[in-house]
């Protein structure tokens, strides 16, 4: 008999997935119900893994519900795009899917992935074949399975980087769901008879999200200490000699739950480009075998490594490939925001960074997008944060990508330091976990920013400012050098300390604060910046001034 | 119109009721509450003895009505009235009650029959149509009648169904007392007139009995069409979503201590105050300043007020034609005869007031004015709330009505109105008794219900009384309208009742929510067979909103389950139907 305390049972999303025969659900039932425009809460952790997320226009909730309607119930598709590179047919067929289905905006997100807002449950089907048809695909973009694979852009820039993205590509395609319901329900395929498995993920998938990213240093744009499982690229005399691995990184967080944090991966070893597959199928086995499954707040693998060990880790991982990592490299990061303008590529081929605030690409900014994607059929690359390459532009038509884009305001088309640096999360009105605005209110809020730090003759700075409207950190908050995490409508915790390369967390500094505290505080912060250190980083100095003693 | 509906009688006179104060004066509260006893004692005797002592004689008078708005009835009613006051032995009877083995033995009967859609009668009125029709109909020599017949002449078959009915009856055998009158929207002088050549040629048995048996059974409301009740509005709540193109709103109203009480399945009639905008554009087109005093039934009152509150002039009838005509306009009565019955219906459906002045001209003196329009119309609103689970407070539901006319923009005079109030205003109504559209008795029969739009408003009413009653029976709700979105009127009721399974079925049909139009006619005829076996089991179906909706659906089950089948259902009263 054993003397251990039984498991704690594991949670309702475990059973879904158990009955859900390999993510099929009664979702495809659900899709013809004209009763509501929702589907069932069981399919809705199911659709996940189809990269659908049902959400309701929480501006209309109250409104909605004087009128005895139920909420405006619509759903969010992300798009599968790995590395962020597409091409211009890919692009414009994004954009006329969500002219035609959505709210007609392309969310570009912190993954590198498209975001369809609004599309109502009628439509969902047509704007899963629509993505088909222009070449992409949703499969696992969400859920407990592998989601979009990051790569420091851009691929058409060296040999090196082309090599990286293949290598995310090849991961992404590795870790794919292997049913056949993707087809089934949104493609009309054929349904399988034989008995399907999941060689990988097995029938209970993971007991959490996943993430991996690649990270080509001294740039750490995908944040790479921020992902379940991270290969930094180590590169000698222009050739890719291999990764770094990183393992147990990841951001969320649940208020008022301690044993929840945010964590940076433990940088564990050195592979060949050709063990990349070996490792991460290895590292996502270990997860699935041992990841918490009754407790969903704390079931992502940063939790399964502090609840054993790192030395564990290291060891269950030698065990099962059968031999050990070598000796981690020497690398070096100087920053995690995206550099803006042209640059040329190995080959003589340009491209150009555009600036798309907050990731969400409408009205005049969109048509001049598209209208290039039409004239000059370049590629694209949706970079980590949240901005848009134009890539692989003759040199002679660099002048022609600069007219169409010269649209929008001044702070789109010029903006500051501080503006191009900052990133959001959607948060309000779409997002259900949102505790207070964030993509709505950062343009405002950079614009308050810009006049604090103005006042201390700082305006050209390039300090990192994030939000989310949520502890669970999509826009990577805990990294920030200023990050604002939603508490509740106009109430932010204030962290701050972030080193503006996303190898240090910065620390909550204080709770529940209104815009107007947390401009005060930064002001009285600022000062003492310009006074005692101007050349530090504003991060590294309030680190410095608030938490050395601490640490 | 108040000709039509007198008010009811008093009780007592005012005599007996200052000699019953005199008693009363003085008495102790015990001594008061001893008398009531007494009386009370008194009067159960008398109508024991009345029950089980000699029976009825003297010849019985039936008024016969069928009718779907409640205008025939109410003629009915009033003419019931005045027989029994005279001492006859009247018996009031719907079309739908009537049993066809009684048409034999009548001697005196007479008939209101309206007429709907094409020359049709009132459903209820079907079956006896029907058998009149058949060679099963038996000869009527000992029968005198007189037939009211009710209809609208912008339709082409105009008072058709009374027309038929009168003409029938002759051919039986039947001996017509007074030539049919037939009346057109603007009924109540031509009702009027009927009723008096009635009165005057209906026989009574010499010892016809007092009329005390009809006492009402429950206290009877002193607020009717003619004496409306001003409710005072609780709330007014858009219901379609911002997005919606068919704008429709919830009134709840309190009916206080007006002592109204309905039914689920009856409507309430709201009466209109015409909008400033309308009235004064008619003052403005009359040049008339609104301040002229008129006389409106006994009162002297402003033009202005006249116009807003007391005559209709947010629609044109054919009434208002012939009235124009009296008063010294005859063009208008010429023109309206020269005209095709599409053009004058387009007329009727499309113009206001102002229209028809800028094209005939209008009187010069305000009560001339007055006089050539006709009484203001109330609105009749199928009642959207149970009066058991909304006690004392009675619910619409209300679509915004516009229209365009010569690019304008026109409003229906009620949905405008009732938009517009706010909590603590207050609105003429009265309550209108719809006796056909009832629940089953049984409350385990199956109910199956159709609506589409608003035409879901009774069904509310019906499934909170049924739960409310914890009726056994299955209830089927089929809805319909354009956009799941935005016009799934009262959704979150509907589907808290399917969860929890007062609604055995939900079924919807939005017409614009994908390429091919879908309309709940689609779900009745998919649905036939197991719509089909409820009905077998004792089950009640029930269609509300458009007419072109009614027939669809009438249709659709027709085609699916028989004509037979269908007639029974409407012989049987199972099949009920409530269209505008």
């Amino acid at each position: 008999m054993s003397t251990e305390t039984p498991a704690a049972p594991p949670s309702d999303v475990e059973r879904i997935k158990q009955e859900s025969r390999f993510l099929r659900g009664s979702i495809a039932d659900g899709l013809t119900n004209q009763r509501t425009g929702s589907i069932s809460e069981d399919d809705q952790q199911l659709t996940k893994f189809h990269g659908i997320y049902q959400q309701d226009d929480r501006d209309l909730r109250i409104e909605r519900q004087n009128q005895k309607l139920e909420p405006a119930y619509q759903f969010m598709i992300r798009a599968r795009v790995p590395a962020g590179i597409c091409d211009a047919k890919q692009w414009l067929g994004m954009a006329d899917i969500s002219a035609k289905y959505a709210d007609g905006s392309l969310r570009l997100t912190t993954r590198q992935a498209f975001q369809l807002h609004g599309v109502i449950k009628r439509d969902l089907k047509k704007t899963m074949q629509g993505i088909n048809s222009a070449l992409l695909d949703t499969i696992a973009a969400c859920g407990d399975v592998n989601r979009n694979v990051m790569a420091t852009p851009n691929r058409f820039r060296s040999e090196v980087h082309a090599q990286v993205a293949a290598d995310a590509e090849a991961v992404s395609e590795h870790l794919l769901p292997k049913t056949n319901a993707y087809h089934e329900i949104w493609l009309d395929g054929e349904k399988v008879t034989t008995e399907e498995h999941e060689p990988i993920y097995g029938a209970l998938y993971l007991p959490r999200k996943f993430k991996i990213a690649f990270a080509i240093p001294p740039e750490n744009d995908v944040d790479v200490l921020a992902h379940d499982l991270g290969f930094i690229a180590v590169v000698e005399s222009g050739e890719l000699m291999g990764y770094n691995v990183t393992v147990g990184g990841g951001m969320g967080a649940t208020h008022e739950r301690a044993d929840t944090y945010p964590r940076l991966a433990d940088v564990i070893g050195f592979c060949a480009p050709d063990e990349v597959l070996d490792v991460t199928e290895n590292v996502v086995m270990i997860q699935r075998d041992f990841g918490n499954r009754s407790d969903r707040k704390r079931a992502r693998l940063k939790y399964t490594i502090d609840d054993r060990s790192i030395e564990w880790f290291v060891e269950e991982l030698a065990q099962r490939r059968g031999k050990a990592l070598g000796e981690t490299r020497g690398y070096r990061f100087r920053r995690h925001s995206d550099p803006l303008g042209w640059v040329e590529g190995e080959d003589g081929r340009w491209h150009r960074t555009v600036f798309v605030e907050n990731g969400r690409l409408r009205d005049d900014q969109l048509v001049a997008v598209n209208e290039i994607a039409r004239q000059l059929a370049p590629d694209f690359i949706l970079t980590p944060n949240q901005n848009l390459i134009i890539a692989n532009i003759a040199v002679g038509e660099k002048q022609r990508v600069e007219d169409v884009l010269g649209v929008g305001p001044p702070t789109v088309r010029e903006p500051s330091e501080l503006r191009r640096s900052a990133m959001a999360c959607v948060a309000l009105p779409s997002c259900p976990l949102a505790m207070a605005e964030a993509e709505r209110y950062l343009p405002d809020f950079i614009t308050r920013m810009e006049q604090v730090f103005g006042r201390h003759g700082k305006d050209s700075t390039d300090t990192v400012v994030r939000i989310t409207g949520c502890p669970n950190g999509c826009a990577r908050p805990y990294v920030a050098e200023i990050g604002l995490v939603g508490k509740s409508p106009s109430r932010y915790n204030l962290y701050l300390g972030g080193d503006g390369q996303g190898e240090r967390l910065n620390r909550l500094h204080k709770e529940n604060l209104s815009e107007q505290q947390i401009l005060e505080e930064i002001d009285a912060l600022a000062g003492q910046w310009v006074e005692n250190k101007p050349d530090a980083r504003f991060g590294d100095f309030v680190n410095d001034l608030l938490f050395k003693e601490a640490s | 119109m108040a000709a039509v509906n007198p008010l009811p009688q008093p009780i007592l006179t005012a005599e007996k009721q200052s000699e019953l104060a005199q008693i009363a004066n003085g008495m102790s509260r015990e001594q008061l509450m001893w008398s009531s006893g007494f009386l009370a004692g008194l009067a159960s005797s008398q109508l024991q003895g009345l029950a089980e002592g000699e029976p009825v004689s003297g010849e019985t008078v039936t008024i016969l009505y069928a009718s779907q708005t409640g205008n025939g009835k109410r003629v009915a009613q009033a003419l019931a009235d005045q027989l029994a006051d005279k001492g006859a032995n009247a018996q009031l009877v719907d079309f739908a009650d009537y049993r066809k083995q009684q048409l034999a033995k009548e001697t005196q009967l007479f008939a209101v029959i309206s007429t709907h859609g094409e020359g049709d009668p009132p459903d209820a009125a079907e079956p006896l149509f029907r058998f009149l029709a058949s060679k099963r109909a038996p000869k009527l020599e000992n029968l005198r009648y007189a037939v009211l017949a009710l209809g609208d002449s912008s339709y082409e078959f105009y008072c058709e169904a009374g027309r038929k009915f009168d003409e029938r009856l002759a051919e039986l055998g039947a001996q017509r007392l007074i030539d049919r009158v037939d009346c057109d929207v603007d009924y109540a002088d031509s009702a009027a007139s009927w009723q008096a050549d009635v009165l005057e040629r209906v026989e009574i048995g010499s010892d016809a009995p007092s009329n005390v048996i009809n006492l009402p059974k429950r206290v009877r409301s002193e607020f009717n069409r003619a004496n409306p009740y001003h409710a005072e509005i609780l709330e007014v709540q858009a219901i379609t979503s911002r997005e919606s193109r068919s704008h429709t709103f919830h009134v709840e109203l309190d009916l206080g201590d007006s002592q109204l009480t309905y039914e689920p399945g009856d409507a309430l009639g709201v009466y209109p105050i015409n909008h400033p905008t309308l009235v004064e554009a008619v003052l403005k087109a009359s040049r008339l300043s609104g301040e002229e005093s008129v006389q409106v039934a006994d009162s002297t009152i402003s033009l202005r007020e006249a116009l807003a509150e007391h005559r209709e002039i947010n629609q044109i009838s054919a009434a208002t034609f012939k009235r124009w005509a009296a008063a010294g306009i005859a063009s208008a009565v010429e023109a309206f005869d020269g005209m095709q019955p599409a053009e004058r219906r387009e007329l009727l459906n499309s113009w206001v007031l102002t229209d028809f002045i800028a094209q005939f001209g209008v009187p010069k003196d305000a009560q001339v004015l007055v006089d050539a329009l006709p009484a203001i119309e109330p609105r009749l609103y199928s009642i959207a709330s149970s009066p058991v689970t909304a006690e004392g407070e009675v619910h619409l539901t209300v679509a915004r009505l516009t229209w365009k006319n010569a690019d304008q923009e026109r409003f229906g005079a009620a949905t405008r109105y009732l938009e517009d109030l706010g909590p603590g205003d207050a609105a003429r109504v009265y309550v209108e008794p719809n006796t056909s559209f009832r629940l089953p008795e049984d409350p385990n029969a199956p109910i199956i219900m159709v609506g589409a739009g608003t035409g879901v408003a009774p069904f509310r009413a019906f499934v909170d009384h049924r739960v409310e009653q914890g009726a056994g029976g299955p209830n089927w709700l089929i809805f319909g309208h354009r956009h799941l979105r935005s016009d799934f009127l009262y959704q979150i009721e509907w589907l808290r009742h399917h969860k929890e399974g007062n609604l055995a079925r939900l079924d919807v049909a939005f017409s614009r929510d994908q390429e091919e139009k879908r309309y709940v006619q689609h779900l009745v005829a998919e649905n036939a067979e197991e719509i089909g076996e409820q009905l077998k089991a004792g089950g009640h179906f029930y269609v509300c909103g458009a007419i072109a909706m009614g027939q669809a659906v009438e249709a659709a089950l027709e085609d699916a389950l028989g004509e037979e089948f269908m007639d029974q259902m409407r012989e049987e009263k199972r099949w009920h139907r409530d269209v505008y």
